[in-house]
């Protein structure tokens, strides 16, 4: 297993996806950068990243990117016809499906992370070259802690689309998905209704809402494990039919 | 012989599609085997089937004498295999695809220089694998089926696409192989004559059956034809028409007539007694040409006779 998915990270070099892993953390920088630069007045850091930064991610960014990166992860091996090959290696086929699981979950969890890293260059950069440094310190526990409530709750929402994009050689499908998941989330902040709280799309941005309740977490959690073991079991064995 | 593939009763369905009907496949260890048929005649299905990629609706698998169900993993070791197109990650180079495979396959990177001579694409290894022509890729996509010495080389169509050039010298990569490093291949084509020139054993596809298998020479031996041009076609078919014999030539209007040579008598004999009737019958004789049985030929034959049973 472990060999999988060092494998799978080796595939990665040099890949779209992993350009893309690295460059869309940056975009709520450059929102970031604009507002220091527009402003003319100092801004705090719990401003621009408690309740700016960390809620776009989590709303709107965090789930596109998801989609967008299991497509990228996944049309590796459909563009290369490659799943046959995969499958003549001696792994079991959920061994093959798990490695690529756990990539997405490890570039989910890097993305999520970089985030405020990139918000704290960009807010420092354009802070000191206009003068208006954002003020107070940056509360890296907390941000942790939002990106860890964060993760555990999209984990529903990262399995289904991985599993659309493995499933699937058409990446259409996957992004179809996720657009319509978002704007599903998006309508639901939108209105305030409480009526969709288990929806996977809905479930990152209530974990870092109001009172930062645990319910949508567990349910994040719990759905992506059940997600999870449904979606190898479905892979390995639409493979072999 | 014992055999390193051997399949009793296969079949395959996709919905109401027969794709496979009962093929009992035998191919022998360290030979190359041409697994022939039309495009669409089920070679492909039959190949992920023996490798186990597909789950048979009826018959059994046994690869080196182990059932591929029970024994998957085990045997999955021992086998290389490209199974329709050479699939490469094109983002990466050569090298870095088979260190791919080396590294799941927990070997030595030093496979990987092994492998790349043997296709020859030392050279060209660390270009990234978009840059390939279609013959570099077949090469590299081969390369990789010979990591970890397997015993057997699954290849499905590998000469598709390339130019006269790249399918002789994938014709000549092929043929060494079992010499080289002793290994049974099961190559499929939809061209005949190229399987001719390198299998030791050869079965026939056609919509899912086999119909025809066995050792080439066998399957080339006997039958062959004769061709004959005489002044005057029309009166030879006469006189030939009395001892039985009638024109089998495809192309009537080229005026060549094409007689089968019985099993029991060698063609230089037959050419001689053919020869002398023709003579003896008052006609010149310009051309006597012995035709050799091919593939394409046999193909024919079977096709034609709706053979459905084996011929070994």
């Amino acid at each position: 297993m472990i060999r999988l998915v060092r494998a799978e990270f080796a595939k990665l070099s040099g890949s779209l996806a992993l350009l893309f892993a690295l460059v869309v953390p940056a975009l709520p920088s450059f929102l970031v950068a604009l507002a220091v630069l527009s402003r003319g007045k100092a801004a705090t850091w719990s401003q621009m990243l408690d309740e700016f930064t960390i809620p776009l991610w989590a709303l709107f960014l965090f789930p596109m990117a998801a989609a967008t990166f299991c497509v990228l992860l996944a049309q590796v091996e459909h563009r290369a016809r490659s799943w046959d090959h995969l499958f003549l290696l001696p792994f079991s086929r959920w061994q093959i499906y798990s490695a690529k699981m756990f990539v997405v979950a490890a570039a989910l969890v890097a993305m999520t992370l970089l985030v405020p890293v990139y918000v704290a260059i960009a807010g420092t950069l354009t802070g000191l070259a206009t003068g208006n440094l954002p003020s107070g310190s940056i509360a890296w526990d907390q941000s942790l802690g939002f990106a860890a409530r964060l993760l555990g709750a999209a984990a529903f929402l990262g399995v289904l689309q991985a599993w659309a994009a493995l499933r699937f050689g058409n990446f259409v499908i996957p992004l179809v998905i996720a657009m319509g998941g978002t704007l599903v989330g998006l309508a639901v902040a939108m209105t305030g209704t409480q009526d969709a709280d288990w929806f996977p799309w809905v479930l990152p941005m209530r974990a870092i809402g109001q009172g930062q309740p645990d319910l949508p977490v567990i349910i994040g959690l719990c759905g992506g494990l059940a997600a999870l073991v449904v979606a190898l079991f479905d892979l390995s064995r639409q493979s072999r039919s | 012989m014992p055999n390193a593939i051997a399949t009793e009763g296969l079949s395959k369905r996709f919905g109401d599609f027969e794709a496979i009907s009962g093929i009992n496949l035998r191919v022998p260890e360290n030979a190359v085997y041409g697994f022939l048929g039309p495009n669409g005649s089920g070679k492909t299905t039959a190949m992920r089937l023996v490798l186990g990629l597909l789950r048979p609706d009826a018959g059994r698998i046994e690869l080196f004498g182990q059932d591929i169900e029970a024994h998957r993993m085990e045997l999955l070791l021992r086998i290389g295999a490209f199974i329709e197109s050479p699939a490469l990650y094109d983002h990466l180079s050569g090298r870095a695809n088979l260190e791919i495979t080396c590294r799941l396959l927990d070997l030595p990177r030093s496979e990987v220089a092994r492998v790349l001579d043997i296709v020859s694409m030392s050279r060209d290894a660390d270009r990234k694998v978009r840059e390939y022509s279609l013959g570099m890729r077949q090469r590299t996509a081969l390369a990789r089926t010979l990591l970890g010495e397997p015993r057997l080389l699954v290849l499905d169509e590998p000469t598709n696409g390339l130019d006269p050039e790249g399918i002789a010298e994938m014709r000549e990569l092929i043929r060494s192989l079992p010499g080289r490093i002793g290994c049974t291949v099961l190559v499929s084509s939809h061209l005949l004559s190229e399987v001719e020139q390198v299998a030791d054993y050869a079965g026939f596809l056609r919509k899912g059956r086999l119909v025809m298998e066995g050792r080439l020479t066998d399957l080339l031996a006997g039958g062959q034809r004769l061709q004959v041009v005489v002044d005057d076609s029309q009166r030879a078919l006469g006189l030939l028409a009395r001892e039985g014999l009638e024109d089998l030539s495809r192309d009537k209007a080229m005026g060549a007539i094409e007689l089968q040579a019985p099993d029991t008598m060698p063609i230089e004999a037959f050419a001689a007694l053919i020869n002398r009737q023709l003579v003896a019958g008052g006609l010149d004789v310009s051309v006597l040409q012995p035709k050799r049985r091919t593939l394409e030929t046999l193909y024919d034959t079977a096709a034609n006779s709706g053979i459905t049973g084996e011929a070994a």
